[in-house]
């Protein structure tokens, strides 16, 4: 080899793992620890940031979910359920989003007790291995448990750029997204759903509510990416729900396809059977409860509830009994399903 | 595939460079291994773009043996129509129905053609072949090294334009397959270079660029300036950051390729501009093109329409649309014009006649990148709002508009990548100079983004 060559090999190993060294100690998504000697801004990117966050908080009882979780306070959580939770929901989570977020948690808490699962069938309207990755590669290197690819983090300008957003936040004074329980908190102040609101948005397709909702698709998803979570962590219980979604939410989806009904209450039935076997699995079908879900002024978007409705949701799972028959799952999901037929606005 | 993509760098380009030095003495085998990595390169993102260049390859090659045996000018006209015809199809179809549809208000569908990708580039490469076959100059070129002349990846996508002469010795020559220290280090040395003009500056300017051009109603006159220095600064290190990559990875196999930039942004006329702006395209446009039209031997007057033929051609080549065209026919006034001045015996002071140019080539570029010329006129008439500039419209903007002027100091001042890699040594300062640049640039990979000439 030249000299030159030789010289440039060495000096490419100097610089990259100077910046490597760098990026490990200021540590700027937190990835190997919370950071004691500067303050801490955290990122709203919730791929990138939650590994960092689920690996270091401290928690005993870990939510997952969509954006219809973000809301759970955590210690809101802590005071009704007595426990020590941390709040993993990623916005537009896929199944296997979710079971990434579960699976890290759980490897870096084995004193993990509880997990409320949010149920969302957009998350398992796609493809069993799909994550969200539309807008930006996903970054699977900071959520699986290989370490000889942390260089993919070490070696990275998004952690860099954040150091640098970090640093200039603590200089400015700066003190937003310093909190991690409010982090991905949204809509206390945002204004409440009009009649006239819900009679324009529910004819306005969207991409979430024009998804396949296949039963076969969404079933194959719930087998691949939370069943086998079940089966192998029998020591840890999981408390599934269905979010209460308001009912205008399911009438576009029946409008925009048809077969939205009937993917959804087969598919409620059938997830029961699945978990049916499992004692440290408990279901909650909270989507026929017609004082919430009828009631518009609990909406801020077609989509999302108050976070008032979270604090009620953790109620409800705390105080009331699980499923506990086909019989009375299907019941559920049936009248969910007439309750979106006979809906009117007038 | 991009040569910014860590997928080039680390898998591809290895691979080949290995396959190639290991196949040294299976010459064939190398030359065929060297195609199909090429056709793997080009079709990486849509195997279906396979059917246009290869077809476009069989078609000229039938030519180009028929032109061997029968070297008629009827038959050179039939294959320069056959390739503009192709290139018509993909490229201009759309643009020429819709103009006709808009002209004669005949509601026409405009059809939705798919352009394959560097049509433009290996199309121009192969009429050119076309015409040097017709004068007699490549007889002895092999089947399977024509297609390595026109299929050779690292100039395959965007040029540099490249014609026979300069590519059949050098891989004809026996020491094409052995390593070449030299080579090696300057091919390293320019790529990284590149790659850091593509990824670390063109790309973050994108930022800027992108926003300008897509809000042109809500710019104010700091906006407007910014927008069009910003994009004459990203296309300039785009490119010329493609081809130093480009001329980087065919040092590394032995071949030298033709330098495309000469610090445009230096020029003091317009017609020194285009001789240090993509230089092998005007290359190009002159010997196929200006000079077989009389060049400047038919008198003043035919001069002149000959200079603006070839820069409406250039500004089509560029792009299938009207936007291009008006580049195009600016660029041939600018040429009209300077050509008269010299003629007159006029004389300027040389900051003065950079700064004309530099601002003609600014404004013309804003014509070049904006979606319609609504859209060109709203950028450069902010670009005259004067009357709104105030300090605080300035200070709101300071860390771009210090970014923009070290980057005019830079294209100014700096030699250039092709200056940096010809003074080439092995000192520490060099090297850590070089490794500095691949490391950042590698760092910004992870926001992978298209070379603009890929368009063209």
């Amino acid at each position: 080899m030249s000299k030159f060559l030789k010289r440039l090999l060495i000096s490419l190993i100097i610089v990259i793992s100077m910046i490597m060294t760098f990026t490990y100690i200021v540590d700027p998504l937190y990835f190997y620890r919370l950071p004691t000697w500067y303050q801490a801004q955290y990122t709203t990117n919730a791929r990138y940031q939650l590994p960092g966050l689920i690996k270091n908080v401290p928690y005993d009882t870990l939510i997952v979910g969509t954006s219809m979780s973000r809301n759970f306070v955590e210690s809101d959580m802590d005071a009704i359920w007595n426990v020590q939770s941390y709040n993993a929901a990623i916005p537009s989570a896929t199944a296997r989003e979710m079971k990434l977020a579960f699976e890290l948690g759980a490897r870096t808490h084995p004193d993990l007790r509880n997990v409320l699962w949010e149920l969302n069938f957009y998350s398992f309207a796609r493809a069993p291995e799909d994550v969200e990755d539309e807008q930006e590669e996903f970054p699977y290197y900071l959520w699986d448990d290989v370490w000889w690819n942390d260089f993919r983090y070490l070696f990275n300008l998004y952690p860099l750029k954040r150091a640098r957003e970090t640093f200039f936040a603590n200089i400015r004074h700066d003190h937003r997204n310093r909190d991690i329980e409010m982090l991905y908190k949204f809509g206390s102040d945002s204004p409440t759903l009009t009649v006239n609101q819900v009679k324009e948005l529910i004819n306005i397709p969207s991409s979430v509510t024009r998804s396949a909702y296949q039963f076969e698709i969404m079933l194959a998803n719930f087998r691949e990416n939370v069943l086998p979570v079940v089966r192998d962590h029998p020591d840890v219980q999981f408390y599934f729900f269905y979010p209460p979604y308001g009912v205008f939410w399911h009438v576009r989806a029946h409008k925009q396809n048809p077969d939205y009904l009937d993917g959804i209450t087969r598919l409620k039935s059938a997830i029961y059977e699945e978990l049916e076997p499992y004692a440290n699995a408990h279901l909650y079908d909270l989507q026929d409860r017609m004082d919430i879900t009828h009631d518009i002024s609990k909406y801020i978007d077609v989509a999302h509830y108050v976070p008032d409705i979270n604090r009620w949701i953790l109620e409800v799972i705390h105080e009331e009994m699980p499923l506990s028959s086909l019989a009375e799952a299907t019941a559920k999901a049936e009248a969910v399903r007439e309750q979106v037929l006979t809906y009117s606005l007038d | 595939m991009l040569f910014n993509s860590y997928i080039f760098i680390f898998a591809f380009l290895p691979i080949v460079f290995i396959l190639f030095y290991a196949l040294r003495e299976f010459r064939t085998t190398a030359f065929i291994m060297f195609i199909i990595a090429s056709l793997f390169f080009y079709a990486y993102w849509n195997p279906n773009l396979l059917f246009v260049i290869i077809g476009s390859i069989a078609i000229n090659y039938g030519f180009v043996k028929l032109l061997q045996k029968l070297p008629h000018k009827l038959l050179l006209r039939i294959g320069i129509a056959v390739n503009l015809c192709i290139l018509g199809y993909y490229k201009y179809a759309s643009f020429f129905v819709g103009t006709i549809s808009d002209l004669f208000g005949l509601g026409l569908a405009v059809p939705n053609i798919m352009l394959p990708l560097a049509i433009s580039f290996f199309t121009f490469q192969q009429v050119a072949y076309l015409v040097d076959t017709y004068r007699g100059e490549t007889k002895e070129h092999t089947f399977l090294e024509y297609v390595w002349f026109i299929v050779f990846f690292p100039q395959l996508i965007a040029g540099p334009i490249v014609r026979h002469h300069e590519m059949f010795p050098q891989f004809r020559d026996h020491a094409f397959q052995h390593m070449n220290r030299e080579n090696i280090e300057k091919g390293l040395t320019i790529f990284f270079i590149g790659l850091f003009k593509k990824t670390v500056i063109a790309d973050t300017l994108a930022h800027w660029v992108n926003d300008g051009f897509s809000h042109t109603t809500q710019l104010d006159v700091v906006d407007g300036w910014i927008t069009a220095l910003a994009y004459t600064f990203q296309l300039y290190f785009d490119f010329s950051g493609y081809c130093d990559m480009a001329i980087g990875i065919a040092l590394l196999f032995n071949i030298k390729l033709p330098i495309n930039f000469d610090s445009p942004y230096q020029s003091l006329n317009i017609q020194q501009f285009w001789q240090k702006w993509h230089m092998t395209l005007n290359r190009f446009l002159t010997h196929y093109v200006y000079i077989p039209l009389g060049g400047s031997r038919a008198g003043k007057l035919r001069t002149y329409l000959n200079i603006m033929i070839v820069f409406l051609i250039s500004g089509l080549w560029h792009g299938a649309g009207w936007t291009f065209v008006f580049w195009g026919f600016l660029h041939g006034v600018a040429s009209v014009v300077c050509r008269l001045w010299k003629q007159l015996g006029l004389r300027m002071a040389k900051p003065l006649a950079w700064g004309l140019t530099f601002l003609f080539v600014v404004c013309s570029w804003v014509f070049f990148r904006a979606e319609s010329m609504h859209d060109a006129w709203n950028v450069l008439s902010a670009m005259t709002r004067f009357d709104q500039l105030t300090f605080a419209l300035v200070w709101q903007d300071k860390y771009i508009l210090f970014g923009l002027f070290i980057l005019l100091v830079i294209v100014i001042f700096a030699r250039n990548s092709i200056a940096i890699m010809n003074a080439h040594h092995a000192g520490w300062r060099r090297t850590l100079f070089v490794a500095s640049l691949a490391a950042v640039s590698i760092l910004h990979l992870d926001q992978v983004s298209e070379f603009l000439y890929f368009n063209f």
